[in-house]
């Protein structure tokens, strides 16, 4: 048991599932998404990045290669949700649709994220 | 860079995670906490006005309450946020504080610094181990004559000294063992513009462990190894150094010269000085006697000179044993000629320094003193009692460190042994000018006759200050002009066509052709109607017009036509 060892997990994991939550549901509906937990996806993905910097494994380096994709996607989703609110004060299905498949892109990478941490952690024998 | 940075990052990535952390909560509660607008209306700022917020509050910016004034709720999260981010800050600070103080991080980011220094070199270089004083002597010489270099020392003292020189350029140098291979990799072993290596530390057997690696490592760069004694120079050369110096053989082999063929030394002398020396007095050799004080590594080289050279010698050393027989004579220099029936060296214990041991010596009747302890006081103390002793005196000293330089002035011994200076010149005349070692090599073997005749040719043309010395190949990269004219031209181009011919009835800058190496094979003063051939490598002494003439038709067809043209009728 190692506390680093748990925050790490936990905010790779975490990531993943918070941008699962956000993605699920209709595409372009936007009573499906929240704009909080879109907030908390982000929050907790910067979290996650930062905490990957500086292994210089070559696994190391897929990992923080990975968050930094998801991260770009879902300040990009951020970013259109931004711009669509100032535009016309309220989200239309088509914004919408396009801030859904970003996300969806950032939890292609998170998933990615988590396989490897899955991967990484078999491969430790006992 | 990229190493550094990342380890950096590592071990800042929790202080980050913190700094994020305490960013989101605090937008989230800014944007969630209902604050009531000038119409007693209840409103929420937008995630992004939070953002916005917490950006400028928890820089200490403070822009104050926007869009609009807070509730008093609002403003005890806000009071909160401040108190968290400040500890952020802290924790961030501390952190990156506690990074560049670490010296395995110092040394992380001076090792980088030096690697992507020596990386960016543009010219050929050479990589200089050891910066002690013959190792700074070199370098101040590298650096006039142009040359690059990346410097090692384990000591960071002579390193820091190193940086504070007055140089022309600067030179990456870094405090590290050289003996270890990855230091001489960062030195740029591997670079493709490396052109040598150059151990001269004052440990032979690191010197010899820089060689091994070297050797191992680019079997094919130019290595040059100084050495203190005849048994590390063997090993040397025995790894395959190209050049090792010794200088107390240097100095005592051209010792033994200026006895047998003065006018040889005085040409050795005169071409391996820097440039523009006067032509150097010939040595008055005595027969006779001599009286050497000090019987180390120097002393024991002298003494064999002088003694083949057919004198007495008499050594005064606190160490030897007092006797007269070769038996102990052989013991002490480790000579094994057992012939010699009469024993010409006479061991007298006693430090030089002792008026009464020198007499004892015989030094009121001798011709020669070499004072040749490692110390410098006392070697002066020598000389300076023996000169009142014996005014006619012919003295050697020997300076061991460069600080005491003003003081050897001003005492003018006949000759002053300088070990750093001995190595630092035999260094550039070797790596100044390629061929110039293997003639000087060359003119060692030769009579005296042929250098006084030498001598003779050389000032009839230069006076007495030394000619420019350096050598030339005629091979495309270097020649491409000259090469294309004597394939077109109709008679062979001969070195006199190179060394100067006189044009419109002017006399050309005066050149002389010292050496022609074809094929391994090196012809000294070749004739001026020897053909050139492509290949071919010349050794060429003369002023520096005549330098730049040169290499001007070497590569220019039109100037190397011209030349080649004008004799032809």
């Amino acid at each position: 048991m190692n506390a680093e060892k748990v925050a790490f997990g936990f905010f790779i994991l975490f990531a993943a599932t918070l941008n699962f939550g956000f993605v699920i549901g209709d595409i372009d509906n936007p009573a499906h998404h929240n704009h909080w937990e879109l907030f908390c996806a982000v929050a907790v993905n910067f979290v996650a990045t930062a905490l990957k910097f500086g292994d210089r494994t070559h696994i190391g380096a897929i990992h923080l290669a990975s968050s930094l994709v998801a991260l770009l996607q879902l300040i990009a989703a951020t970013l259109v949700w931004f711009f669509a609110d100032q535009a016309n004060r309220a989200i239309n299905p088509a914004d919408m649709a396009s801030i859904v498949s970003l996300a969806c892109g950032a939890l292609l990478a998170n998933i990615v994220s988590v396989v490897i941490m899955v991967v990484e952690t078999t491969m430790q024998r006992r | 860079m990229n190493n550094v940075f990342f380890n950096a990052l590592r071990r800042l990535r929790w202080p980050l995670a913190a700094m994020i952390i305490i960013f989101a909560l605090s937008t989230a509660g800014v944007a969630l906490i209902p604050g009531v607008d000038a119409n007693g209306q209840e409103w929420r700022p937008s995630i992004f006005q939070a953002l916005y917020f917490v950006a400028y509050t928890a820089t200490t910016i403070g822009y104050g309450e926007l869009p609009q004034g807070f509730s008093d709720i609002q403003r005890l999260w806000v009071t909160i946020v401040i108190f968290m981010s400040v500890f952020g800050w802290a924790y961030l600070l501390a952190s990156v504080l506690a990074l560049f103080q670490d010296k395995g991080f110092q040394s992380a980011l001076i090792h980088t610094r030096f690697r992507n220094r020596v990386q960016k070199l543009q010219g050929p270089f050479y990589i200089l181990c050891g910066l002690g004083e013959t190792g700074r002597l070199v370098a101040q010489a590298l650096d006039q004559i142009g040359h690059q270099f990346s410097a090692l020392d384990i000591d960071e003292q002579s390193v820091l000294e190193f940086d504070l020189q007055n140089l022309r350029s600067d030179h990456p140098a870094l405090a590290a063992n050289a003996t270890l291979a990855d230091n001489l990799l960062i030195a740029g072993l591997n670079h493709p513009r490396c052109k040598g290596v150059l151990a001269l530390t004052a440990k032979d057997e690191v010197n010899l462990a820089i060689g091994v690696a070297v050797r191992l490592l680019k079997p094919q760069l130019r290595l040059v190894s100084r050495a203190s004694n005849g048994a590390a120079a063997a090993s040397m050369r025995m790894i395959g150094v190209d050049e090792v110096i010794n200088p107390f053989y240097e100095f005592a082999s051209s010792m033994d010269i200026a006895m047998r063929a003065p006018d040889t030394h005085r040409l050795l002398s005169w071409l391996t000085e820097a440039r523009g020396a006067f032509l150097p007095p010939r040595i008055p050799a005595p027969p006779g006697r001599w009286v050497v004080c000090g019987h180390g590594r120097f002393g024991a080289e002298m003494v064999q000179r002088i003694e083949q050279g057919g004198y007495d010698v008499t050594i005064i050393d606190p160490a030897v044993y007092e006797s007269s027989s070769s038996q102990a004579r052989d013991l002490q220099s480790g000579m094994a000629d057992g012939d010699n029936l009469v024993s010409r060296v006479r061991h007298i214990a006693g430090a030089g320094t002792d008026e009464a041991v020198l007499l004892r010596a015989g030094l009121a009747a001798a011709h020669g003193l070499v004072a040749g302890t490692d110390d410098d006081t006392a070697n002066l103390a020598i000389a300076m009692t023996s000169r009142r002793i014996n005014p006619n005196l012919f003295v050697i000293a020997r300076q061991n460190l460069v600080a005491s330089g003003p003081l050897f002035e001003a005492f003018k011994a006949d000759m002053t042994m300088v070990p750093s200076a001995i190595i630092a010149n035999q260094c550039l005349a070797v790596l100044r000018t390629a061929h110039l070692s293997s003639f000087l090599r060359e003119v060692r073997r030769r009579e005296n006759e042929w250098a006084r005749e030498l001598i003779g040719d050389l000032t009839g043309k230069f006076g007495a200050r030394s000619p420019e010395v350096w050598s030339c190949a005629l091979i495309p990269s270097e020649a491409p002009g000259l090469l294309d004219a004597i394939k077109y031209s109709v008679r062979a181009a001969q070195i006199s066509d190179l060394v100067g011919t006189s044009q419109n009835g002017r006399e050309p800058e005066p050149c002389v052709a010292l050496a022609l190496v074809r094929e391994d094979a090196i012809v000294l003063r070749p004739e001026a109607a020897t053909p050139l051939k492509g290949g071919d490598q010349l050794l060429l002494a003369g002023v520096k017009a005549a330098r730049h003439r040169i290499s001007a038709m070497m590569l220019n067809a039109n100037a190397a036509k011209r030349a080649l043209g004008s004799q032809r009728v």
